[in-house]
């Protein structure tokens, strides 16, 4: 290439953050042979979403990639660590499970755990299917220790994301992208120009009256579309009746005693509430549907289950779920809530904008004309992960039979994709749970939802008869002992992150001070 | 007994014929026979000849570890070799024959994977084949074989397959399933006994008025597909658009004097040329269309091509390209040439069967009742047996040959988006989409296109960060690596020696 392709990502948030710094991690900025010459465009003014606080183990591989320090960035961003997500009265009013970031025992014989545990619960002699999964052990009771490396230790069996401060993680990933040559701009965009010929876009027009020209775009500012929607009509997916909640009211209330090592989802009347422990507060919100709930009402409901003090008052996002047509259109890319938007209930905001970024990455232009099949390979592939993560969402509105609500009512009886219908259809007749080549979500998560919401397995894997009775139920006393005598020694969540990344408040405010 | 549905397929019931009965034989009796069910073999006579052979893919290895054969006795009863790849010869009229090596191609340069590197090289004048780049290419060209070493692995995969007799192949398979308690019963003319209310088969009836009672049914019967086909009357897609040949005529000739670890397929003027060899002699299969020549010239085009001392066995089979629209029918599952008829390019047949076994085991049914199990298996099985249709349609559809109206047409044909869309994607960036159910691996698709000269019309641009020194640098280590590499191994036929003492090249 005789210059480099010039990249401008417009929008600050997370998403344009993690996209500069993947950016200038990766590929050597600033420097003559630089493949790229990259420009990030936000203003200070516009406030950032950043409700995706809870994240999935994904997360991990995207910062290793990036080469951060675990215990920098932790400190960083107040973070903590999360073991799954704990789901409350989903399917029905008290019911309690687990989506663990781990495996449900493991497998014998060459067949999955759950088809083992379904006939021993069938031959009546079988624990919760909790109590062998090691993730949910842990973090029933809120201890947290890294995964072994050994694959024959059960304490192998799990892995761990965080939660952490959207808004701190952002300015992490800033300061690390500048360090690297990132040009930053600040300024709102007055003016988008487009090329007559093509329709492509050709710069931003700023406030200040700057131009800033580009090869290709990367829009990554928020739910309008600034680029993708207001220039180029690139069009809407609606998905909002599978997904009815529409809002959110987000509040930070104090740290309480309760600083559990996952994400509690609580099903609530007109949507689900969330609470999410970081070192220095925790995150809540009710994620809701305008047409079951006013949003007064909302917010009664929200304050009144908030176990400490608030911060702040609450703040409202709307949202309609759905789905970018294009999330690349001719020279202008989306990542984030720009692509597409779909509730935080399995926390996978920041994975669509990881798998985004680094699908961008293998399909990086080598030219300024940019070929369009770079463009349809991109979109296939992130089609595929909106949908999987789409439909396991439903999921969770669709197998309830709470009659305490309108909203259980109306998700109870909707007509759900035929790709989620097979698979509920498969897992009731003989436990069977999807297995891709590409995109979320693994066998262990489907299980945990399907089980946990009360879609119970009517038959096994055949191949599990190949173990008589008596082995079987060895083998798992045996997994359920080991689980627990493990567990037993992890030390708690709270004093496993004092002792690797907390900041002791006085300290922070310190280094707040100092700069 | 908490809401669990107890009631089992008890007995499956396979007819058939040949590698696809006995296969699947070993493969329920192993997988299942633990559980208490049955597996009987109701067997048509059997219909191969001392000349028919068998090329497997690599994957053939693993299924037989899980079956439980040892590999050394496997080939000592069949006369088998090792395979590392094809040869394809003649598929362009200007260009050199091109290797598939079952295996990778060059290692990746500063963690960026090696084919953008060498489409650089390419655009920038370097005049090496991918294939160069391919210890597995190089070991098989040179006539060797090798047993990996941690040192070898580490540079990329390096995979076999086999080259099999298919008579011997049969009688070791049946001597295992019988030691695995299968029984079998010889049967000729049979009729079908359904179940009026569920369509269900519940039993076979031979001529001699005996019945074959079972839970579930295998049709196993090869293109015929007389259970799920004729008395099931599952229609029959034709593929016939896509591949050219309607006939195969098979013969042996002798064998070679070294013997070559790849199966070998030429392109001839009206058709495509196999040769597999085995110990003691060499398959030949000459695919062609009746329309273009007849069978006696496509006799002495084989025996003018191979350049072999022939044997008076040839013959001449039809040759049905296609599938079932569905395999699984009830209680019914079509495995092998039943399910799906493919074209011989590839070695792929085999494949196809292992692939419909597999998924049967893991959908074996849990109750009587299996409309679930068979429409994923239906789902699954198509889209599997179209990804290996579309690998072979590309052989015909790049073809360079020029002035051959046979040829020109299937360059002119139009292919299945699928197809369309890698082939697409691959000519801007060099890139190989996958899909799920995919048989042939990235490293198969990129010596499918460069094989048959497509070039990408750019690359990855992360591999501008190496400077060209550096680049060309890692070429040379590389090629000297396979070089002082593949000139240690031993040549194949010493390693068959060694390895498969007693077996048939020494007896012959």
């Amino acid at each position: 290439m005789n210059s480099p392709l010039r990249v401008v990502i417009l929008g600050g948030g997370t998403s344009g953050w993690m996209c500069a710094a993947a950016l200038s991690g990766v590929l050597k900025l600033g420097q003559k042979d630089s493949l790229l010459d990259v420009r990030l465009v936000e203003s200070a003014e516009i406030g950032t979403v950043g409700v995706g606080e809870a994240t999935l183990p994904q997360i991990k591989d995207f910062n290793d990639y990036l080469g951060i320090n675990e215990a920098e960035f932790m400190r960083r961003t107040k973070a903590t660590f999360k073991l799954g997500i704990e789901l409350r009265d989903w399917g029905k009013l008290g019911n309690n499970y687990h989506h663990p970031f781990g495996a449900f025992g493991m497998p014998m014989a060459g067949v999955e755990f759950q088809h083992h545990w379904t006939r021993a619960n069938a031959l009546g002699k079988a624990a919760p299917l909790e109590d062998y999964c090691y993730a949910i052990q842990a973090a029933r009771r809120q201890k947290f220790d890294f995964p072994s490396e050994d694959k024959q230790s059960i304490k192998s069996t799990f892995s761990y994301a965080y939660h952490f401060d959207a808004g701190l993680y952002a300015a992490f990933l800033r300061e690390f992208s500048e360090a690297r040559g990132l040009k930053r701009t600040e300024g709102k965009v007055k003016n988008v120009t487009l090329h007559s010929d093509s329709g492509n876009i050709r710069s931003l027009i700023l406030e200040s009256g700057e131009e800033i020209e580009g090869d290709l775009f990367i829009d990554c500012s928020g739910f309008r579309g600034l680029l993708i929607e207001e220039q180029l009509m690139a069009g809407w997916e609606d998905w909002s009746k599978w997904l009815p909640c529409d809002r959110a009211l987000a509040v930070p209330t104090e740290r309480t005693a309760d600083f559990h090592s996952y994400t509690r989802s609580t099903a609530l009347a007109a949507g689900w509430q969330w609470r999410i422990p970081l070192q220095h507060r925790a995150g809540n919100g009710y994620c809701y549907s305008s047409a079951f709930i006013s949003e007064d009402e909302a917010h009664k409901t929200l304050m009144g289950n908030l176990d400490g003090a608030a911060l702040a008052e609450p703040k409202l996002l709307r949202f309609t779920t759905g789905r970018r047509k294009k999330s690349w259109y001719r020279n202008c890319l989306t990542i984030g809530l720009s692509s597409g938007f779909l509730e935080p209930l399995e926390s996978t905001s920041l994975y669509l904008v990881q798998i985004a970024i680094t699908t961008f990455i293998q399909l990086l232009p080598s030219t300024k004309s940019i070929d369009p099949k770079l463009a349809e390979e991109f979109n296939r592939l992130i089609d595929t992960e909106y949908k999987r993560v789409r439909d396991f969402l439903i999921l969770h509105y669709y197998a309830n039979t709470r009659t305490d609500a309108a909203l259980w009512e109306y998700t109870r009886n909707m007509t759900v994709p035929d790709s989620l219908k097979d698979k509920i259809e498969q897992y009731r007749h003989r436990g069977r749970v999807p297995n891709y080549k590409d995109g979320l979500f693994s066998p262990p998560s489907w299980v945990s939802v399907l089980n946990g919401q009360d879609i119970t397995a009517h038959g096994y894997d055949r191949m599990a008869d190949n173990i008589d009775d008596a082995t079987l139920m060895e083998k798992l006393e045996t997994m359920r002992g080991r689980i627990q005598a493990s567990v037993d020694a992890m030390p708690d969540h709270a004093d496993f992150v004092g002792d690797y990344c907390f900041v002791p408040p006085s300290k922070a405010m310190m280094e707040g001070a100092a700069k | 007994m908490t809401g669990l549905d107890m009631r089992q397929v008890r007995k499956v019931v396979i007819v058939g014929r040949d590698v696809a009965a006995w296969l699947a034989a070993n493969a329920l009796a192993r997988a299942l026979g633990g559980t208490g069910l049955k597996v009987e073999v109701a067997e048509l006579p059997g219909l191969l000849r001392p000349q028919d052979t068998l090329a497997s893919l690599p994957q053939l290895e693993n299924f037989h570890r899980l079956l439980g054969f040892d590999e050394h006795s496997l080939l000592k009863a069949t006369g088998g070799s090792y395979s590392l790849g094809q040869s394809f010869v003649n598929f362009s009229s200007a260009a050199p024959p091109f290797f598939h090596p079952y295996g990778s191609h060059g290692g990746s340069i500063n963690r960026v994977s090696f084919m953008p590197f060498w489409i650089k090289a390419r655009q920038a004048g370097l005049n090496v084949a991918l294939e160069e780049f391919s210890l597995t290419a190089a070991a098989a060209k040179q006539g060797r074989f090798f047993t990996p070493t941690a040192e070898m692995s580490a540079f990329g995969r390096l995979d076999y397959a086999y080259h099999l007799k298919a008579q011997s192949y049969v009688q070791f398979l049946k001597a295992q399933a019988l030691r695995r308690g299968v029984e079998v019963l010889p049967l000729r003319l049979f009729d079908a006994r359904r179940d009026s209310e569920t369509g269900h088969i519940t039993g076979l009836i031979s001529a001699d008025g005996r019945v074959i009672t079972g839970d579930l049914f295998i049709d196993a019967t090869g293109p015929e597909s007389l259970l799920l086909g004729q008395a099931l009357s599952v229609g029959f897609e034709s593929w016939s658009q896509w591949f050219p040949g309607n006939r195969v005529l098979t013969v042996s000739g002798e064998r070679l004097r070294s013997l070559p670890a790849y199966s070998q397929v030429r392109a001839l003027s009206s058709g495509c040329l196999h040769l597999t060899p085995v110990q003691d002699m060499t398959g030949l299969q000459h695919v062609y269309n009746d329309t273009h020549i007849t069978d006696q010239e496509a006799l002495e085009a084989t025996a003018l091509i191979a350049g072999l001392r022939l044997q008076p066995d040839a013959v001449v089979s039809p040759l049905m390209t296609g599938r079932r629209q569905q395999a699984w029918v009830g209680n019914c599952i079509a495995v092998g040439e039943a399910a799906c008829g493919f074209d011989p390019i590839d070695n792929v047949g085999m494949h196809a069967l292992q692939t419909g076994l597999a998924h049967l085991i893991d959908l074996f049914p849990v109750t009587p009742d299996s409309r679930l199990e068979a429409h994923e298996y239906n789902a699954q099985m198509q889209q599997s047996f179209e990804r290996i249709r579309d690998y072979q349609i590309a052989h015909y559809k790049l073809n360079r040959i020029d002035n051959e109206p046979f040829w020109d047409r299937l360059r002119a044909m139009e292919i299945p988006d699928t197809l369309a869309y890698k082939i697409e994607l691959f000519k801007a960036r060099g890139m190989v989409p996958l899909y799920e159910e995919e048989v042939f691996v990235a490293d198969d698709w990129l010596a499918l296109f460069t094989g048959h000269g497509l070039m990408p019309r750019s690359y990855d641009p992360v591999a501008d960060m190496t400077p060209d020194a550096d680049a060309i640098g890692h070429f040379q280590k590389m090629l000297g690596f396979i070089k002082q590499h593949v000139e240690k191994m031993s040549s194949h036929d010493a390693f068959i020696e060694r390895n498969i003492a007693g077996s048939l090249a020494k007896t012959v």
